[in-house]
């Protein structure tokens, strides 16, 4: 009872830190745009991202219809960046999942179990931390081919090993603590108290590194789509259409701007986002 | 002096003068060509237009394909003959020396080249080239010292006229090889050619400096390969005049924009076959009735028009313009757009519109998922997908990796349209659609008792008009059949600055000396 | 120390072993290969394409092409380039201290800047010097350093035409010449590693600035810059070193993606190129080298951390 009581204000506690920070509450707006616009792309977008107009092409933005002009094929770049974010923000999420929840579970056992399990998991966590991870991605979309599921999976191949890191490293630090030890003289069984002890208090950098791990799966998915290994054309992804639009660089290098703009619109949203929760759950933490 | 004369004496002053100084060569200068890679310098080991273009200048082929015709001139060789059907005799240029100063030839102690150099270096191209090949060649021997006879097993009319047979041997000293061994000759590459290797880092630096004792005069001093991998990139550094050359241009977007860029000269020269392919094993395309009405259903003309031309022009057979035999017109009359027929064909061979409004039999839609690589051609057929969904059928474009396409179309994996290109002029029709080819490069799995004796017959004939008769019945029948619906031929430029003069566009090697050209920048 | 730095390169083994068995799963099992591109070729001539096959043991079975791998490593044989028909080692060695110079000219660009931005920014805090600072660590970790690439490209290659546009210079040249060259692609790579230094050089300072000994020198009269820079700074430099060491990583990632865009011929291309053209040997060996390096720095940064931080000792 008054476990949750206290749950409760703690919460609201970290609510008033992380609103009383501009940045945060300035990038959560930025993000409810951007997600909300997604989600509704099809109602948002003016146009078909798909539909070519050869006779409009290269349209300057400002032109009529299109705010942001049309490229090499005609097609209305607006639209195309907003379908775009539905592939960056998808491909965001599933990547953090993925990572995240292996990794938390993996870094549990490890931490807690011991043993050779833990240097299993370690020796594995150290084999993908050496791989740059670029290489390894190209390598395996080059096996499997390039396609936004391949992709999101081997993100998040590439990105486990930081979570179970972290959470291993809170699990051997809260191994010892008076609390976890009580629990376990009182006879709870090992799983139980991993679940009910331990794991919450791991949740609260997880969530955080999870946070900042979104914009950066979102960023490599883009490098990959500029190598021409991702989501393959027409599909708008804003990487993808960095690549194409380079090729008319002369032309017309709005082409290249919008995409890289929308990326780090988002990107700094989910960063600001990161931040104020970082600082609203860590009260000892950095100011600013 | 009146002052129409004084007009007209001025004026052929003027006209004199601008000619002058328009053919006025000069001596000296460096000549920048960018490339995209560059590994290795042993031409009979790479199919890669840059290491065969780089290779070109260090060694001398027996002849070169012309400039204006397609035809072969000499080279190496001053003249040749077929002594009878099945036997071609060469003639060599005396005193053409092999470059010496080097590890191989010590200063002054140049090598003339002989037919034995000749025998050897045929013998070798058979044995170690992955890239290319000669056809049945059976016996290499030197009558005299500059006398060489090729023997093929079959009359082989395209020995000498084909721009993939022994246009590629390029002669090579046996004391290179077997000093060097056959990796390190590919590092260090000797020959008789205009220039020689002064250094070479894979992939990084390369530059060739005038061979002094070349058996024609040379203009250039040096010329220095310059590492730019992005087609695009190479083109903005034309522009901006940090290269000179990019030496052949695939892609008619970027070619698109340079048409009007100042300081900057388009050549064109032979260039590509696109089309569809079909793979005539796989249902439902092992259908007459299904391919015919796919050809009818896309307005092919126009989406050509629109994406392609004036960079190309519309197909209606797969020889491309730049073979050296004659195009058949009326080839054109076997294809035509008819959306409504195309449909009534569909209706009879029992497709007809599904609950979804798309075409199905039996339950099962009517799907052509076109695989395809990279390219101007994917702007095509993003249109011709978008008519053929119109219609109801379900079009779309596979985009895939080259390997993983190559791959696909050779195993027949599932694939049933797909995008094919060929960049082969007379024995193009015999790799795509020979049956003996099935499985490799005719990668449409086509099989016809009756073209596979025309390819056949064609191969061996040496009649000129007589060939032709065969190649060109051959390829009705290819296209009747529809195996293929061509699309369009592509043509390819080398873009060119405009300091560069007397320039030829590389094709079966980059020639920068030769009996027809003597490449100069001011 | 000694044998603490022993142990970890013994401990690396296992690791490079592990990448190299999965590095070669990818590729054995990837569709498509590199002797099939070959025989694509319309003019390809068959036989001896197929002989290529079998003379690079091809057409053995993966297991047993792996441990001849594996003996070949041994002996510091990489192997030979299927499309090159060249030995990998000698294209990678001759390629890979471009790559070398490009991160470390990267890092070096992302320190100076990150150092002075990050002071700047701490001791002006919650001022303009201070937004200037925490705006540029923003701006920078959210830029996609392909996207930078190209928009420097444009300005300063293309309308200024200040610096040329694409590869790498030669010393021959002269060293301004391949300065110039080099520019470009190193600010583009150092930028997102400066924003994130930059951050962190604030906030250390920050941190020590608050600390209770600054304040009594402060309170003794020392001047405010003498304070900052002595004592704050020296003390910064750490985590920043660190991280700097950590980050490589990230640099060689990011170098892969940089070297397409400026035509910079480093080990990045060159491992793109392999995997392009299914070339086993080559994506091996530059795979092995990337980690090779990348375990070596941070062997090294942990090294220096012990060496510049005394408190610290590895058993």
């Amino acid at each position: 009872m008054a476990e949750a009581g206290a749950n409760n204000r703690r919460g609201r506690r970290v609510l008033r830190a992380f609103l009383r920070n501009r940045l945060a509450v300035v990038g959560t707006l930025l993000l409810i745009v951007v997600i909300g616009s997604a989600a509704l792309a099809p109602t948002v977008a003016p146009y078909d991202p798909l539909k070519m107009d050869l006779v409009n092409a290269y349209s300057p933005p400002g032109s009529e219809g299109h705010l942001l002009g049309t490229d090499n094929f005609g097609r209305d770049i607006l639209s195309r960046l907003i379908h775009g974010s539905r592939i960056s923000l998808l491909i965001g999420f599933v990547v953090v999942s993925i990572a995240a929840t292996v990794g938390t579970v993996l870094g549990l056992l490890a931490g807690y179990l011991g043993g050779w399990f833990d240097e299993l998991v370690m020796r594995a966590v150290e084999i993908f931390y050496a791989f740059p991870f670029l290489v390894l991605a190209i390598a395996v979309i080059a096996v499997f081919g390039p396609s936004i599921f391949n992709v999101m999976w081997v993100l998040g191949l590439v990105s486990w090993p930081l979570y179970a890191r972290l959470v291993r490293a809170q699990v051997l630090a809260l191994h010892d603590l008076e609390y976890v030890e009580a629990a376990r003289a009182s006879g709870m069984s090992k799983w139980r108290v991993m679940f009910k002890h331990v794991l919450p208090n791991v949740l609260t950098p997880v969530i955080v590194t999870a946070t900042f791990g979104i914009p950066e799966a979102i960023l490599a998915s883009a490098a990959l789509g500029f190598l021409g290994l991702g989501v393959q054309p027409p599909t708008p992804e804003w990487g993808a259409m960095i690549s194409e639009g380079k090729d008319f660089i002369r032309r017309a290098p709005n082409l290249i701007t919008w995409p890289g703009v929308a990326i780090m619109v988002v990107v700094l949203g989910f960063n600001f986002v990161g931040d104020g929760l970082r600082d609203a759950l860590d009260p000892k933490g950095k100011k600013g | 002096m009146t002052n129409a004369s004084r007009l007209l004496v001025g004026g052929i002053v003027l006209a004199l003068t601008l000619t002058a100084t328009a053919t006025a060569q000069q001596r000296g200068g460096t000549l920048r060509i960018a490339y995209t890679s560059i590994t290795q310098l042993d031409p009979y080991k790479t199919a890669a237009n840059d290491e065969i273009n780089a290779a070109s200048l260090v060694f001398d082929p027996l002849f070169i394909i012309g400039k204006d015709d397609f035809q072969p001139i000499p080279h190496l060789a001053e003249s040749w003959e077929a002594v009878d059907a099945t036997t071609w005799e060469f003639h060599l240029r005396q005193g053409v020396m092999f470059q010496d100063g080097n590890e191989v030839f010590p200063e002054g102690q140049a090598r003339e080249v002989t037919a034995d150099d000749v025998v050897y270096s045929v013998n070798r191209f058979l044995e170690v080239s992955t890239a290319f090949t000669l056809g049945n060649v059976t016996n290499v021997e030197a009558v005299d010292r500059y006398t060489v006879r090729i023997s093929t097993a079959d009359p082989d009319p395209f020995l000498v006229t084909d721009v993939n047979r022994l246009a590629r041997v390029v002669i090579v000293p046996h004391e290179a090889v077997e000093l060097y061994g056959e990796e390190g000759f590919a590092r260090n590459p000797i020959g008789s050619g205009p220039f020689q290797l002064t250094s070479f880092v894979p992939d990084q630096s390369l530059a060739f400096e005038r061979n002094e004792d070349y058996w024609l005069d040379t203009n250039l001093d040096a010329v220095e390969f310059v590492f730019i991998p992005d087609p695009t990139v190479q083109t903005i550094a034309v522009e901006a005049g940090e290269v000179d050359v990019v030496p052949y241009l695939f892609n008619i977007d970027s070619v698109a924009q340079l048409e009007d860029a100042p300081g900057i000269v388009l050549h064109p020269r032979g260039g590509s076959y696109r089309g569809l392919g079909i793979n005539v094993t796989t249902p439902p395309f092992d259908e007459l009735a299904v391919r015919d009405a796919l050809s009818k259903a896309m307005d092919i003309d126009a989406a050509v028009a629109a994406v392609v031309e004036p960079f190309g022009h519309r197909a209606y057979g797969q020889v491309p313009p730049w073979v050296d035999f004659e195009q058949d017109p009326s080839l054109a009359d076997l294809w035509e757009y008819d959306p409504e027929e195309a449909l009534q064909i569909l209706a009879e061979a029992g497709f007809n519109p599904g609950p979804d409004g798309m075409l199905q039999r039996n339950g099962q839609p009517l799907r052509v998922a076109i695989k395809t690589v990279a390219g101007s051609q994917v702007r095509v057929l993003t249109i011709l997908v978008t008519q053929l969904r119109e219609l109801g059928i379900d079009a779309s474009l596979q985009q895939q990796d080259t390997a993983v396409w190559a791959e696909d179309l050779q195993t027949g994996n599932d694939t049933g349209v797909f995008f094919d290109y060929s960049f082969a002029g007379t024995t193009g029709l015999y790799s795509l659609f020979h049956s003996s080819n099935a499985g490799m490069t005719n990668t449409h799995f086509y099989a016809n008792e009756q073209v596979d004796e025309l390819l056949d017959a064609a191969s061996r004939t040496v009649d000129f008009e007589e060939r032709n008769r065969l190649w060109l019945e051959a390829q009705r029948l290819i296209m009747q059949d529809r195996a293929a619906i061509p699309l369009y031929f592509e043509f390819g430029y080398s873009v060119v600055s405009d300091r560069v003069h007397d320039w030829v566009a590389p094709w079966g090697g980059l020639h920068l000396v030769s009996l027809e050209n003597n490449v100069w920048v001011e | 120390m000694l044998s603490y730095t022993l142990r970890r390169l013994v401990a690396m083994l296992p690791v490079l072993l592990g990448i190299a068995f999965i590095t070669f799963a990818l590729v054995s099992f990837a569709p498509g290969d590199a002797i099939r591109l070959m025989l694509g070729s319309e003019s390809a001539n068959v036989a001896n394409v197929e002989r290529l096959r079998h003379e690079l043991g091809l057409d053995l079975p993966w297991y047993e092409q792996f441990w001849r791998y594996l003996g070949g490593l041994v002996k510091g044989d990489l192997g030979t380039s299927i499309t090159s028909r060249q030995p990998v080692s000698h294209l990678i060695f001759q390629r890979f201290p471009n790559t070398l110079v490009l991160t470390t000219a990267s890092l070096l660009v992302a320190i100076l800047i990150a150092l002075p931005l990050g002071v700047l920014a701490a001791a002006q805090h919650n001022r303009p010097g201070d937004y200037l600072g925490m705006g540029f660590a923003m701006l920078g970790v959210a830029m996609p350093n392909f996207w930078l690439g190209l928009i420097l490209l444009i300005v300063f290659g293309l309308e200024l035409r200040w610096l040329p546009i694409r590869g790498i210079g030669s010393l021959d040249k002269g060293v301004l010449d391949y300065a110039s060259h080099l520019v470009l692609p190193a600010v583009t790579l150092g930028t997102s590693l400066a924003a994130i230094l930059t951050r962190l050089t604030r906030n250390t300072m920050l941190d020590v600035l608050g600390e209770d000994y600054v304040r009594t020198a402060r309170a003794k009269g020392a001047k405010p810059n003498r304070v900052l820079f002595r004592h704050a700074l020296r003390n910064a430099l750490l985590p920043v070193v660190t991280a700097a060491g950590m980050q490589f990583g990230g640099l060689l990632g990011g170098a892969v993606v940089i070297e397409t865009v400026f035509s910079w011929p480093g080990l990045g291309l060159l491992s793109i190129n392999a995997i392009r053209q299914r070339d086993l040997p080559m994506m091996q060996g530059s795979v092995l080298v990337f980690a090779t390096c990348f375990m070596l720095v941070t062997l090294l940064t942990d090294l220096l951390y012990t060496a510049i931080n005394p408190r610290i000792r590895y058993g």
